[in-house]
């Protein structure tokens, strides 16, 4: 009998310890999955600022829908004008299907392809929205509870903050913020 | 059999039972421990891959616009062919120029990466401008797998079997592409940057002067006028190639010396630089292109007059010499009193003045000279009553190589002007006053003459041939 109760509470324990750490394990993984996940949907968006940014020929940052025209201010949308390439009304981005291009007109001194496009960065209930001529497409997932936050630098960049705050699983209301800042140089800055 | 080796068999069966249960245990953990593993280690690998095309999809973007400003030095500098380029962008409507340019050549820790460049014209308004579409390549490693998100693979757009900008195999370098765009509109700038500007060698009498005025500015200038009391000191002069025959005598030059080549010998009298080397290449002078100017005179001989016309459409005349000895005069006048007005007159042959011949370029006329022979004036001749250098251009035509031109200047009047002659030896005598600035293959200033560069040349881009590209649009072909 007491064999067996010796052997019942070695058990235990080791089961105990087995279940803990297999919880720990799994935690850990899926907090780990779940941040590297975080940081591919905001390098995702980096990239897409990035991008956008560079060929944009207007840039504006909102607050809301009030202006922000300072450089000390942060706004939390971004707003860029670029130039329509692309002769059909699908998004610019839709490579398949025809790539006829606009014709290049002059306008004084700029050249304009098509009606610009007005692309807008901003944040709708966690994702990160990417609207091009107002069509919005989430470009960060919402699970990422993205924070975007735009600010005139005074050389002319724009300052993008990206972050993002991951629930993390094994804790009560622990989340992880991961935040990053660039600056992004419009091209027609660098032109004129 | 005893019951002890009963019991004994018992034993071994119970321990044969339990050492399963543990290698069971073992094996079941085991798979456990590999599965998390290999999930942590496929999320990393995924990770890492999305990381690894987002770095290189930005450096794609670095290899085309790295083309594009390589395509646009060449533009600028007009040397396509000496930088590899098979020719010059032909026409409008002509198929574009191809060049590959490969970038990751010597940098170390990266994969291929290089830039395919395509150079067209494109008529916009009536004008042809530089088209230059740029595809930056640069290879990824990691095998033909997208990322981990179709957003990814909507934004990226990695060409994985097929180059997506040309269609064809990737092979088993699948590759980041990006293209660019880019529309330059074509400027003229003035060639005339400094007080002389010489191919070949530059000498100079001891009693020569060379300094600087503004017509455009009243506190550098009285009545658009070089004044004493206000001269400047850009001056400057550039050298080419000094041949080792270029000696300024101690000549006062109140602006800086730039040469390549032998040294210049007896530079004491530079009030600014003297600094070597120096490369100014100087533009081939074009012969007009006109078919349609006015119909008489065919040749200035005699007292005549030439009557200007707008910027837009200016009154042209071709003549096949000018010779305007004493007592003749050729007036230049507006088509309204008032007026800017402007004049360009083509010369096939020879232009020449002596004695009290004269040309009268009346107030607010703007002529522009394109002389394919000699030239041979008094500095008397030219009275040019706009007082500003830019409203009196001299373009002689740049000849065969190994012809010789030749411009010669006698006298002691005023000069206002400006004289573009590449490929001609200039000789400059008498007491004359040159207001304006002056290019040439050589120059011997042989007397007292005094050389006042006007600033406001260089501001005045329409009297050149030179031509330079400015950057007016660049966009991203995202698909």
């Amino acid at each position: 009998m007491t064999e067996i109760l010796v052997a019942m509470g070695v058990f235990g324990v080791f089961s105990a310890g087995l279940m803990s750490s297999w919880f720990t394990v799994q935690t850990t993984a899926v907090n780990a999955m779940s941040y590297s996940q975080r940081q591919n949907d905001q390098m995702r968006v980096i990239d897409y600022l990035k991008r956008d940014i560079r060929r944009a020929t207007q840039v504006a940052i909102y607050n809301g829908a009030t202006p922000v025209t300072d450089t000390t201010t942060f706004g939390n949308e971004l707003r860029l004008t670029i130039p329509d390439y692309y002769a059909d009304t699908r998004e610019e981005d839709h490579a398949s299907g025809p790539k006829t291009t606009s014709v290049p007109v002059r306008t004084g001194t700029d050249i304009t392809y098509g009606t610009a496009l007005t692309v807008r960065f901003s944040v709708v209930n966690g994702a990160a929205i990417r609207d091009e001529a107002g069509v919005p497409r989430s470009v960060g997932a919402a699970k990422d509870s993205f924070a975007l936050s735009f600010k005139n630098e005074p050389d002319g960049a724009i300052r993008c903050r990206v972050a993002y705050a991951q629930p993390m699983q094994g804790g009560t209301g622990r989340t992880l913020t991961r935040s990053l800042d660039f600056l992004g140089y419009p091209r027609f800055q660098l032109q004129k | 059999m005893t019951r002890r080796t009963i019991h004994r068999g018992a034993r071994w069966r119970r321990r044969a039972s339990q050492s399963g249960s543990a290698v069971l245990a073992a094996l079941g953990i085991l798979a456990v421990t590999l599965v998390l593993v290999g999930a942590a280690l496929s999320e990393a690998g995924s990770r890492f891959r999305t990381s690894h095309h987002s770095s290189r999809w930005s450096q794609a973007e670095h290899a085309a616009e790295a083309g594009a400003e390589l395509a646009l030095m060449s533009a600028q500098k007009g040397s396509w062919t000496t930088d590899g380029w098979p020719s010059d962008p032909g026409a409008v409507g002509a198929a574009a120029m191809a060049n590959t340019f490969t970038l990751s050549t010597g940098v170390p820790a990266t994969g291929p990466v290089s830039a395919s460049v395509a150079v067209d014209q494109v008529a916009i308004d009536g004008v042809a401008w530089l088209r230059i579409r740029s595809t930056g390549r640069a290879d990824i490693s990691g095998g033909a797998l997208a990322g981990m998100d179709t957003q990814d693979v909507l934004l990226r757009k990695l060409s994985f079997r097929q180059d997506r900008t040309d269609g064809t195999s990737v092979g088993a370098a699948p590759r980041a592409t990006r293209t660019l765009e880019i529309l330059a509109e074509p400027l003229r700038v003035s060639p005339f940057t400094r007080m002389l500007l010489l191919n070949q060698k530059l000498t100079m009498s001891a009693s020569g002067e060379i300094d600087s005025f503004d017509s455009s500015d009243p506190t550098k200038s009285t009545n658009k006028l070089y004044d004493l009391a206000k001269r400047q000191s850009r001056g400057d002069v550039g050298v080419n190639d000094t041949q080792g025959l270029s000696d300024l005598n101690g000549s006062v030059i109140r602006g800086d010396v730039a040469y390549s080549g032998p040294a210049i010998t007896d530079t004491g009298g530079v009030q600014g630089t003297v600094t070597t080397p120096f490369t100014d290449p100087t533009d081939v002078v074009p012969t007009p292109a006109w078919t349609t100017f006015n119909a008489t005179p065919t040749i200035i001989n005699n007292t005549a007059t030439l009557t200007g016309s707008t910027q837009a459409s200016p009154a042209r005349y071709k003549v096949s010499s000018v010779s305007l000895s004493v007592g003749k005069t050729l007036t230049l006048a507006p088509h309204a009193v008032g007026q800017e007005s402007y004049v360009e007159i083509w010369v096939t042959g020879d232009f020449a003045t002596s004695g009290t011949g004269q040309i009268l370029q009346q107030p607010g006329v703007h002529v522009t000279y394109h002389i394919k022979g000699n030239v041979d004036v008094t500095a008397t001749s030219f009275v040019n009553q706009s007082n500003v250098a830019a409203n009196c251009i001299v373009h002689c035509i740049t000849p065969p190589t190994g012809t010789p031109q030749t411009v010669n200047v006698w006298g002691s009047g005023r000069f206002i002007g400006a004289i573009n002659a590449p490929a001609a030896d200039f000789t400059i005598g008498g007491s004359g006053d040159f207001s304006g600035a002056m290019i040439g293959r050589t120059m011997a200033i042989t007397s007292s003459a005094k050389l006042h560069y006007d600033e406001a040349l260089a501001g005045t881009p329409d009297i050149g041939f030179m031509t330079t590209y400015q950057l007016r649009s660049w966009v991203e072909a995202v698909r």
